[in-house]
């Protein structure tokens, strides 16, 4: 056995360079006093996950909240807390909830870490669609993620992660943002106020689909008649064969149990007509046993499968703004009890009133055009050709709204058709707000952006779209863009000058509150 | 057995009349300044592995995903680049920890690398890369088979001076079969898989080209002083080759090479960076006949604590979120 003879001389670079890092430790970890997650690499991960996940988690790591949420997306933007809270009597509810592919590991990763870091928890709500139940992809096949936050912010590396990490995560954002498109960095901070605001949420921003590829998607998700099946299968099972829900749900109870904490799973709404199959009774039963092992477990609602009409989802498990108010109120209200809370009588919203507006809005001849040249539509007389021009630039025209009355919803609507592969970019500017929104002629689908509330595409006869956005005015007056639109999506480009949009006339309707009303589908 | 830790099976592959006699003697005391350099040989390590082949890594991942689009004009090159850069970084700085290791309990390991990829040679590349296995394979698998080889065409009478040896049969029963057979050996070594096979026999070819056409020598008559360094371009292009074969599955092999027609269409900054590091400090340690980690203890004190500052936040700063198994520890 050899033993060690110590001399400082040789010793001293290791000295001098551990007292140099010593000493910038010291000095970026007081100038900037990062939390833990902030001391985690996970700007390494997608910006997406980056944002939700760790935006959310430096936000309210140390929050004291009572009760915590996690799950996929379809309750990151189904769940408002602020709104859930009125029902929970002062109790603080905070959504961590990012998205399905981040898999089960990763929302126990941040349950586990949320509890061991907030001994106030009183409830974690696992809160999940009926379509992203435990199975074997989304237990054993996303492990990454969430190996990587309990790597970084579960075990005692987490601690001793050196702040000149946080450092780094600033200076690389810092670049990041710099090469970030300007509507990309719009998205990331209305994402990152919106959670700020309410406590985790943020609306759904998907793509809308308009006409035939509406009904393809709803035929794919739902069936031809509406009525989805899912059968119990061996993906639902692990190696031991037992149920990944008997399994990974155990694991989420018996975590909270350790903290003294209830643990509630809570279904989301179901967007098809129906359900058939095998798989929801082999899941009852699973439940069933989790309940009567767990005195600290709750399922919401208890018979797991609450359809909603179909209209009111813009994808298979989001449900579209407006309509995603009711699923705060119910959150609410089925959570109250679980707490010994009598949840207070809320009115339900009311239906909006609308009224067509005639007047304040020129013909669109009489709008201010820039790199873009109007033109009259032959064959329609209340038409124009909206077509862009040769070089790099914007292809606009726009108009100045009067006579809005503030606090209540425009609905700007009109009839697009596309020529060539374009379509139509919708840009709202208020006083103190600013939306967007696109209508993609050609792909058939629509998106809104920023204070835009929704927008949307509905097929009208011989190849014509109609066009709609909605948005609260919080001024009498309003700037209205119509930009021509590239098959990218993007309002600025290199133009042909030929390609283009034909518009119709615009229509305004008023309302005091909006929802979208799309076509039937079964 | 305490003695074995640092080493593994992973190599460097000592020979038992190097290790034996350190373990089983009383080693003296390990003094400051070698513990200084055992310090230095893992903290170098651990930058390689993480901050520079953990990396490399990640490129060789995205390239591989890149194969599955549609267009992925060049794509070959990102991943044969990316790992040359990966197993390189990751087996050497493997070896430098497990030396340092050694080193701290006062005992000596041998190197495995020697600045691998300015070998202008086949057989300078295996004299620089993985140097204990191909100490190995020749000791135990090439002299064996040749003096086997010599001794039967001596039984039957034949001549063995080199101007018969050079004559068609002899040299492929001589040199060419043993080589190949050797080289692919030495690539199953890696793993009972046909890829690594494919490796080993294709440098056994290079060896053999090498051989017969001496394409350093060409080249450094030719172009004399800018010779040496097309010689290694060369060499080194050649070994990244190899290196599909080593790391690419099977299906992947084709589409990969297919796509060395074209140049990569797009800016590949991470790779640029991850290279120059290894570049300039492997040109460090090549130009002073050794590796970078020799370089260390002649720096003055001051710079050696540079130095460490500067590996601690090179991992810090550009240590990715996935880790790697080292790579060698599959083998």
């Amino acid at each position: 056995m050899s033993s060690f003879i110590f001399s400082f001389k040789s010793l001293r670079p290791f000295a001098a360079a551990l007292a140099v890092i010593a000493l910038t430790e010291g000095v970026v970890g007081f100038a900037l006093r990062p939390n833990v997650v902030e001391r985690s690499k996970s700007n390494l991960l997608n910006r997406f996950h980056d944002t939700v996940i760790f935006g959310k988690l430096a936000e309210f790591a140390d929050s004291s909240p009572d009760i915590v949420q996690v799950g996929d997306s379809s309750g990151f933007h189904g769940v408002r807390s602020d709104i859930v809270m009125r029902y929970l009597g002062g109790l603080k509810y905070v959504n961590l909830s990012c998205c399905a592919s981040m898999g089960y590991q990763a929302h126990y990763a941040i349950a586990d870490f949320m509890l061991q870091r907030n001994p106030s928890i009183k409830a974690v709500v696992l809160y999940t669609s009926l379509r992203d139940l435990p199975r074997a992809e989304s237990v054993e096949g996303r492990a990454q993620l969430g190996d990587f936050i309990e790597n970084w912010l579960t075990t005692p590396f987490a601690y001793v992660s050196p702040p000149t990490v946080a450092l780094r995560q600033r200076i690389v954002d810092a670049m990041e943002r710099k090469g970030q498109s300007k509507l990309d960095a719009i998205f990331t901070d209305e994402l990152r106020q919106s959670s700020q605001r309410h406590n985790g949420w943020w609306a759904e921003h998907d793509r809308r689909l308009a006409g035939a590829k509406r009904v393809e998607f709803w035929r794919g998700t739902c069936g031809e008649t509406g009525v989805a099946t899912l059968d119990d299968n061996s993906t639902y099972y692990g190696d031991d064969k037992q149920s990944y829900v008997l399994s990974e749900f155990q694991r989420f109870a018996s975590l909270a149990a350790r903290h003294n904490a209830k643990f509630v799973v809570m279904f989301h709404p179901y967007s098809c007509r129906g359900l058939n199959g095998t798989l929801l009774d082999a899941r009852r039963e699973d439940l069933r046993i989790l309940l009567k092992r767990n005195a600290n477990m709750v399922v919401l609602p208890e018979h797991l499968l609450d359809i909603w009409p179909t209209k009111q989802f813009v994808s298979a498990d989001h449900l579209r703004v407006g309509y995603d108010e009711e699923n705060f109120r119910r959150t609410g209200k089925l959570l109250a009890p679980v707490f010994g809370v009598a949840p207070p009588v809320v009115a339900p919203a009311e239906r909006g009133d609308g009224t067509l507006r005639g007047d304040g809005l020129p013909a669109i001849s009489e709008w201010a055009a820039g790199g873009a040249v109007v033109t009259a539509e032959d064959g329609n007389g209340d038409a124009h050709r909206l077509i862009e021009s040769a070089g790099p630039a914007t292809h606009r025209i726009e108009t100045r709204l009067t006579g809005l009355v503030p606090g209540r919803t425009a609905v700007l609507s009109f009839p697009a058709k596309a020529v060539g592969a374009r379509g139509v970019f919708v840009e709202l500017q208020t006083a103190g707000g600013r939306g967007s929104g696109y209508c993609d002629l050609e792909g058939m689908t629509a998106q809104r952006d920023g204070d835009m509330l929704d927008v949307g595409l509905a097929p009208e006869a011989s190849g014509w779209w109609r066009c709609w956005v909605a948005m609260a005015v919080d001024a009498p007056t309003a700037t209205l863009r119509l930009s021509v639109m590239n098959e990218r999506l993007d309002p600025i480009y290199t133009g042909d000058g030929k390609s283009g949009a034909a518009v119709g006339r615009v229509e305004l309707h008023e309302t005091s509150r909006f929802l979208a009303d799309e076509p039937p589908l079964w | 057995m305490w003695a074995s830790i640092p080493q593994l099976i992973a190599g460097p592959i000592a020979r038992a009349s190097e290790l034996l006699p350190q373990v089983a003697a009383r080693r003296p005391a390990v003094s400051a300044t070698q513990a200084e350099e055992a310090l230095w040989l893992i903290a170098w390590g651990l930058f390689k592995k993480i901050a520079l082949a953990d990396n490399f890594g990640l490129v060789v991942g995205q390239a591989v995903a890149a194969l599955a689009q549609p267009r992925h004009a060049g794509i070959g090159y990102v991943f044969m680049i990316g790992f040359a850069g990966q197993i390189y970084c990751d087996f050497s700085a493997y070896t430098d920890i497990a030396r340092g290791l050694g080193k701290l309990f006062g005992i000596e390991l041998p190197r495995n690398f020697m600045t691998p990829y300015f070998a202008v040679s086949p057989s300078d590349f295996l004299q620089r890369w993985h140097m204990s296995l191909s100490r190995f394979v020749r000791l135990y698998i090439y002299d064996p088979i040749v003096v086997h080889t010599l001794r039967k065409r001596t039984a039957r009478g034949l001549p063995v001076s080199p101007k018969a040896l050079a004559a068609p049969v002899p040299f492929f029963t001589v040199f060419v079969w043993p080589t190949l057979l050797t080289m692919s050996l030495l690539g199953l070594w890696h793993g009972a898989g046909f890829g690594f096979i494919a490796w080993g026999f294709y440098h056994g070819v290079l060896l053999v080209l090498y051989h017969v056409w001496p394409v350093d020598k060409v080249l450094q008559k030719r172009f004399e002083k800018a010779g040496k360094p097309l010689a290694a371009i060369l060499m080194f292009l050649l070994s990244c080759i190899g290196l599909i074969f080593f790391r690419a599955p099977a299906e992947d092999v084709l589409p990969l090479f297919s796509s060395l027609a074209w140049l990569p269409a797009y800016s590949l900054p991470l790779l640029l960076l991850l290279g120059s590091v290894v570049l300039v400090t492997d040109l460090i340690g090549y130009r002073r006949g050794g590796e970078f980690v020799d370089v260390y203890p002649a720096l003055s004190w001051w710079a050696r604590a540079l130095l460490l500052i500067g590996v601690f936040y090179g991992i810090v700063f550009l240590g990715p979120s996935q880790k790697y198994e080292f790579i060698y520890f599959q083998f």
